[in-house]
């Protein structure tokens, strides 16, 4: 177990015992400390932004977890949300509608950004109708692109074969890139 | 044949497998469905081509970018409020000094200007209740919340008290304040927080920054309740997502866990700032060290309250016990509210022993041992039993409700507990008024819910949870709701237990016992009978089996095989005797109490005896005298002391239940005529005829009253009532309405075979007295035909249609076959009840009066009834009576006029006694029916 995972983890899930879960852990916690050097939000430490994501996981709820694989889709569901949740603040600003005025942090050109927003939310919408023909397809994107497991721990999270996961994977990105164009 | 359309995948994976030139003809081959065919096309190009996924997802939200709030100017018009200066900006909120004038007087506040948008109706509204609720509170510690409100475009704005001071743990500093005075400080604050949660309010947040001290030296809360308000999806959404950032060194763990937010939660929170003040530093989040073992000797000069020795020293044992105590894990072993923490403190302040203690090596090796999981399983089984045992209490209210206006107490009472429950299990809701709380059932449907949601209940208790709740909302009246429910748990009963496994056998009972009520007795007991025989037998004994036993008796209690039931009862009751040896719980009370009724019902008075007396015991223990279990119990144990002749208990006791019944029921009420039948027997038994006629004459009424004159169910007290009619010479009138009820009861297309024969009795006891002995006898034979199948050869039960039997055979000269119904008759109450019985001693008259034509053997069986009723627990007037009236007639037929003047004396002594106590009898039931509420 590294020290850098967080005590409130350790207590509540129970200690995880694969070495995949310090990954997801770290791209987390990398995830965080990004949102912290592009946010203004000086009250906060990466700790608390780390917390929140996890609490972001279904409001903590699934960190009772039944079994590691578990915690790698609650992740990469998780890590959908701040994609979407963050590509709609930028819509929004677009949109002008607040009476906050915004202004860019990570890019300096505005248009950039608003197209890789719209990219997200496209892709989004793509994967919610992928969801309702093919679940196991969206999953193992979401587990892929999101969490950034290997087709390996995918078979292992999803119980089935590797070559299913290849199989499930080239279904799905044809089906997302299609729908995208 | 028309070919099921090709799956999209199916069409794509095919066309993948070709080479790339030969996809496009294979596709418009097996594929006819243009727009179908068009969008595969997109998918193989998109196949070959460079795509957004085969980057990383980091790289996307980098390129997004975060859309970065940045505060408005100064001068900016929020609502009725002008922005005048940043005082701070926090990741939800931005906080300015804003004024407003009014009436030409300005007033300044702080504005906290939310970063999140509230969009959706749903979101604004609830924000506008939790700021309603806010608003309310008023306390010289709390920093007011003034106003609140929402821009044109959904973003929300909040007023607050302007507090112009710091943060406590500066202030402490910066004032050099010793650990007393750091103490005192902490008081107030506990004491401005316990003010909130009277109102019901949690702060959810409360951190150094949140609690100020202001320049004259007086607390002041902020943001009380502001972590709610911002949470738009706190109460309950399915989506619960947590959109405040809470500050996690001062988070109790139920936050991170999803948990209920409690008043416990600010304790948490309270005990790491006290933790922080005494200490001079922030405990970090999972240190479970005392404070003590904390102080570093190179903390800065200024934070502690002293030097780092004296420090450990003032903070070890107390302090440190009252800091642990605050920040258990477990919301329910901290201090129950901020005041007794508060308290706890005085008391260390003014040297008193404090309330809290280290935690014991039990406790903490539980905390060690998987706490989460069965915290989860205990309160849900807890929430469960409160509301099953909770749904009772108020079906039970509301039906007396129905019945009787004196239950309206039992009703209130019902719904207090509901209303201290329903508080319980939603949250602390301070502005939910108490008509828009949910009702018991919806409470019991969102605990099925979370039962159903809750991956980490096991089978064993999910089978067992799933079967209370179907057995309860079956007697809420949901009745196919039940049902499914129970069968939901035979279900997962089925495939995740063994076949022996006791919560699966309850629950199949369960089933079958709501299957029974439905009428499908056959169903039920196949499913019984198959599942018992996987059960594992006696060497596998268990609470499930027991369960299956139980039904199983019902079902043949209610075929009329009471033999078949008591085989039952009696092996769950021994499985209970060795299991649970000296316990009574409710299975024993289900167990008993139904064997026990059986027993009785086969006249086996003197083993269901002892079992009523325990049963009534542990009733009046359990509920009191005054209920409706307990009055049940004294009716049936009354019915077996009647027939044991201690009548005189019997009728206190039917007296007392009556109490109860008159008190709670309405009249006209079936129930009292089981009550007032009770009674009847006991003047019956004695032959007091005149007040049993009177009983049993109110107890028809009450029938007729409720089924008419002709419903042949209904038929029982009448069946008595004519008896007393016979008994006292009007066995032409008996034998009128009994035939009457006799041909009603055989049109019957069920025809009950005991209601008939307990009709053939009487009208056979009625047509000997009108001197027409052949009909008799031939009823008498046809009633001892169907007891014998009900209840066997030597069932007491049979006495009577033998007696009946015997004497129409005297009467029509067949002595010898009399004599064998009367020997008979004598061999069974022999067996049967223990000496002083009156069955023995109406036995002993019946070989007496068979045999009057050899008045010497009349005689020996006359003066052996004598001796007989000497042992009764009361004396048997009527019977002694007939006894030496015999022994007069045969000293008479003998010549011998000495002894049948003596005897005569006595016949002469006991009717004057007879006389006075049926007179008795009759003024002391006339006063008691007559006062008192009505029953009729």
């Amino acid at each position: 177990m590294p020290a850098t995972v967080p005590p409130a983890v350790d207590d509540i899930a129970g200690p995880p015992t694969s070495v995949s879960f310090d990954a997801v852990y770290d791209q987390l916690k990398k995830l965080a400390s990004r949102q912290l050097t592009h946010g203004a939000h000086n009250t906060l430490d990466t700790t608390a932004l780390v917390h929140e994501v996890y609490l972001r996981l279904d409001g903590g709820r699934a960190l009772a977890f039944e079994h590691p694989g578990q915690f790698f889709s609650y992740a990469a569901r998780a890590m959908r949300h701040i994609l979407v949740d963050r590509a709609r603040g930028r819509m929004r600003q677009k949109a002008g509608g607040d009476w906050v005025k915004v202004t860019f942090t990570a890019n300096a050109e505005a248009q950039p950004a608003i197209e890789s927003a719209e990219q997200a939310l496209a892709l989004e919408e793509a994967l919610l109708k992928l969801e309702q023909t093919d679940d196991r397809a969206a999953r193992v994107v979401e587990l892929r692109y999101f969490a950034g497991l290997t087709p390996e721990q995918i078979a292992d999270v999803l119980k089935v074969t590797r070559r299913t996961v290849d199989r499930d994977w080239r279904y799905a990105r044809a089906f997302l890139h299609a729908a995208l164009e | 044949m028309i070919e099921p359309a090709p799956n999209q995948r199916d069409l794509f994976e095919a066309a993948l497998a070709l080479a790339p030139e030969q996809r496009a003809a294979w596709l418009v081959e097996h594929c006819s469905d243009a727009t179908q065919r068009g969008a595969i096309e997109r998918m193989l190009a998109a196949d070959a081509g460079a795509h957004m996924l085969d980057h990383s997802f980091d790289a996307l939200l980098d390129d997004i970018g975060q859309a970065e709030v940045v505060a408005p100017t100064t001068g900016l018009r929020i609502g009725p409020f002008s922005l005048l200066e940043k005082l701070g900006e926090g990741g939800s909120s931005i906080v300015f000094r804003a004024e407003r004038e009014q009436a030409g007087v300005k007033q300044a506040v702080a504005l906290k200007l939310l970063r999140r948008g509230l969009y959706t109706a749903d979101e604004q509204r609830r924000f506008r209740d939790e700021r309603r609720a806010l608003t309310q509170l008023r306390h010289p510690g709390i920093a007011r919340l003034i106003e609140g409100g929402l821009t044109d475009t959904g973003m929300p704005y909040i007023a607050l008290e302007l507090v112009e001071g710091e943060p406590i743990t500066a202030h402490a500093r910066n004032r050099q304040l010793d650990l007393r005075q750091r103490l005192d400080l902490f008081v107030h604050v506990c004491r401005a927080v316990e003010a909130a949660h009277r109102a019901l309010i949690v702060h959810r947040d409360l951190k150094p920054s949140n609690v100020f001290v202001t320049h004259d030296g007086d607390i002041k809360l902020l943001d009380f309740g502001i972590a709610k308000l911002l949470d738009a999806d706190a109460r309950g959404d399915d989506t619960r997502t947590l959109h405040v950032p809470l500050t996690p060194a001062y988070a109790a763990p139920e936050q991170f866990a999803g948990g209920q937010i409690t008043t416990a939660t600010d304790v948490y929170a309270l005990g790491i700032l006290l933790d922080e003040m005494i200490t001079g530093q922030r405990r970090e989040h999972g240190d479970s060290r005392t404070p003590s073992s904390r102080i570093s000797e190179n903390t800065a000069r200024g934070e502690l309250p002293a030097s780092p020795k004296a420090v450990r020293r003032q903070l070890r044992g107390d302090l440190d016990n009252i800091v642990i105590k605050a920040t258990t894990p477990e919301p329910d072993r901290r201090y129950a509210s901020a005041g007794s923490f508060a308290d706890d403190i005085e008391r260390h302040l003014a040297g008193e022993p404090v309330g809290a203690h280290p935690p014991s090596p039990w406790y903490r090796a539980r905390k060690f041992v998987g706490r989460h999981r069965g915290g989860v399983i205990t309160s849900a089984l807890f929430v469960l039993a409160i509301v099953a045992a909770l749904a009772m209490a108020v079906w039970q209210a509301q039906v007396a409700r129905r019945e009787a206006h004196r239950a309206n107490e039992q009703a209130t009472r019902a719904e207090r507990v509901k209303d201290t429950l329903v508080s319980l299990f939603s949250g602390l809701d301070p502005d939910v008024p108490p008509e828009k709380r949910p009702t018991l059932e919806q409470i019991f449907e969102k605990g099925i819910a979370e039962l159903r949601a809750d991956a980490a209940i096991e089978p064993a208790l999910r089978v067992e949870l799933l079967s209370i709740a179907g057995h309860v909302l079956h007697r809420l009246g949901q009745h196919q709701r039940g049902l499914d429910l129970a069968g939901e748990a035979v279900a997962v009963g089925e495939t995740r237990l063994p076949p022996d496994a006791g919560p699966y056998l309850t629950a199949v009972a369960t089933l079958s016992h709501l299957d029974f009520y439905e009428g499908r007795l056959d169903l039920a007991g196949a499913r019984l009978g198959s599942v018992l025989d996987h059960a594992g037998g006696e060497a596998n004994a268990n609470s499930g089996q027991m369960d299956i036993l139980i039904e199983l008796a019902s079902i043949a209690r209610t075929r009329g095989d009471l033999k078949q039931a008591v085989v039952h009862l009696e092996r769950a009751n021994a499985m209970y005797d060795r299991l649970q040896p000296g316990q009574f719980d409710d299975r024993a009370f289900a167990i008993r109490g139904e064997l026990a009724y059986t027993y009785a019902q086969m006249s086996r008075y003197e083993q269901a005896l002892p079992m009523e007396r325990a049963l009534v015991d542990e009733a009046v223990r359990r509920y009191g005298r005054e209920h409706e279990t307990s009055a049940r119990f004294m009716g049936d144990l009354g019915e077996c002391l009647t027939k044991l002749g201690h009548w005189s208990e019997a009728l206190g006791l039917l007296e007392s239940s009556g109490d109860f019944l008159r008190k709670t029921l309405p009249a006209p009420n079936p129930s009292f005529s089981n009550w007032l039948f009770g009674i009847g027997w006991v003047f019956a038994d004695q032959e007091l005829w005149q007040p049993a006629e009177r009983v049993f004459g109110d107890a028809d009424a009450i029938m007729i009253a409720r089924f008419g004159a002709d419903f042949p169910l209904a038929f029982g007290p009448r069946a008595w009532l004519a008896e007393s009619w016979t008994q006292q010479g009007r066995a032409e009138q008996a034998r009128a309405e009994l035939e009457r009820m006799l041909a009603l009861q055989l049109a019957l297309k069920q025809p009950n075979a005991r209601a008939i024969a307990m009709l053939r009795l009487p009208l056979g006891r009625a047509l000997l007295k009108l001197d027409r002995p052949e009909p008799a006898r031939a009823y008498a034979e046809q009633a001892l035909a169907t007891f014998r199948q009900l209840y066997g050869e030597e069932n007491s039960r049979n006495i009577e249609p033998l007696a009946l039997l015997a004497r129409s055979l005297a009467a029509t000269g067949a002595h010898d076959e009399a004599m064998t119904a009367a020997r008979e008759a004598e061999k069974i109450a022999g067996a049967s009840f223990a000496r002083g019985n009156s069955a023995r001693v109406r036995t002993a008259l019946l070989l007496g009066d068979v045999q009057r034509k050899t008045p010497g053997e009349a005689g020996n069986h006359y003066r052996a009834a004598i001796d007989e009723a000497a042992a009764a627990p009361e004396r048997p007037l009527a019977l002694l009576i007939e006894a030496h009236q015999g022994l007069v007639d045969m000293a008479s037929a003998a010549g011998n006029s000495a002894e049948a003047q003596r005897e005569q004396a006595a016949v002469q002594g006991l009717r004057r006694e007879f006389d006075a106590k049926a007179r008795d009898a009759a003024n002391q039931l006339d006063a008691w029916l007559t006062h008192g509420p009505a029953y009729k």
